[in-house]
């Protein structure tokens, strides 16, 4: 288990909540405009994120933009690379304790980190970080699992445009055991994520 | 033919005298659709077919997960997760887990589970006039079809 200090949750939030992040989701805006304040909770959150980096080897995740850790004066204009930079930091700062929670041990691919956070269709149907935290707890409850589990998003070669993050476990036991644990998992993943859980599907190796 | 005449070849495929791993490999195409068939099927019963494309897979899983029923909505879900392991024996040569008997058998189990699944359902007349009451609605926006 890794221990850390968080940033304040209210200050993320506060950050994540912004409308101008907000509107930037829609938008995909090209800029967009930060002031002092802004800048100086951003870098709080930096070092949190930072810290998660450094002493946590369960999550994989490419780090983008160091750049923007800068804390000039004035406000400042980020370009989108920063701002997809930000936008991860907060967002990983954010869920952190969720990381260390029910993502504990889960390697999850940059790409299907993004598709959390907002590459996925509209929202009703999304898998957020949560949504995975909850499904890889199911999972776990469901399953003798065998090393970390890995989170991939995966393309469908056969439909244009349709892509699923993959949970990808190595399991202990037998066939039917297994299926059996499968059905289980089905039944609560049904629950827990309603009709977003065509956007994610389970691929055990049973070892 | 019959959808469940694809999962009888699959079995016979999983313990096949010197079987390998493209014996293996297609055991799990199998099985994925005798799976999707029987699903296509029964829904098709109902009035709400999915598309004869592609589309037809994502559509099936759709439909289940929508149902409002509370045993077909986990089929669903394992009929999505049956189509990865299909697409991985399919597409991903480089894969060893695909290449094991464990993993055929496993589709195998799965997709005799769906069939399970689907065989209570038709049996129940409440069930399947509470699921085409709930799919009538939604079936246009899933399929695009009226």
């Amino acid at each position: 288990m890794t221990t850390m200090l968080l940033p304040n949750t209210h200050d993320l939030s506060t950050i994540w909540d912004d409308p101008c992040l907000r509107e930037s989701d829609q938008k995909i805006s090209k800029t967009i405009t930060f002031t002092d304040e802004m800048i100086a909770v951003r870098a709080k959150a930096y070092q949190a994120f930072q810290a998660i980096v450094e002493t946590t080897e369960h999550i994989t995740i490419e780090v983008k933009g160091a750049q923007s850790s800068e804390t000039p004066i004035g406000s400042r204009v980020l370009e989108d690379r920063q701002l997809k930079a930000v936008r991860s930091w907060l967002a990983f700062c954010r869920i952190a304790s969720t990381v260390l929670s029910g993502l504990s041990g889960v390697r999850i691919s940059g790409e299907a980190f993004e598709y959390c956070l907002r590459k996925g269709p509209g929202p009703e149907s999304r898998i957020t970080l949560e949504d995975l935290s909850a499904s890889i707890n199911a999972i776990r409850e469901c399953f003798s699992v065998i090393g970390s589990p890995l989170v991939n998003l995966v393309r469908d070669p056969e439909i244009d445009n349709v892509c699923y993050l993959v949970i990808e476990i190595q399991v202990r036991g037998g066939v039917k055991e297994n299926v059996k644990a499968h059905r289980d998992f089905a039944g609560k993943a049904a629950k827990l994520l309603g009709v977003k859980r065509e956007n994610l599907t389970l691929h055990y190796d049973i070892i | 033919m019959e959808p469940r005449d694809f999962l009888t070849l699959a079995e016979k495929l999983v313990v096949a005298k010197n079987a390998g791993a493209a014996h293996f490999r297609t055991a799990t195409g199998r099985a994925y659709y005798a799976a999707f068939h029987q699903v296509s099927k029964v829904l098709g019963e109902l009035g709400f077919p999915p598309a004869e494309s592609a589309e037809g897979h994502v559509q099936a899983v759709r439909l289940l997960q929508r149902s409002g029923d509370t045993n077909l909505e986990p089929a669903g879900g394992l009929l999505g997760d049956l189509y990865i392991l299909r697409r991985k024996a399919d597409y991903e040569l480089q894969r060893p887990d695909v290449e094991k008997m464990i993993s055929a058998q496993k589709a195998v189990e799965i997709a005799r589970s769906i069939f399970d699944d689907l065989d209570s359902f038709v049996a129940d007349q409440s069930r399947r006039t509470s699921v085409t009451a709930c799919l009538k609605p939604l079936y246009k926006s899933i399929t695009g079809k009226t």
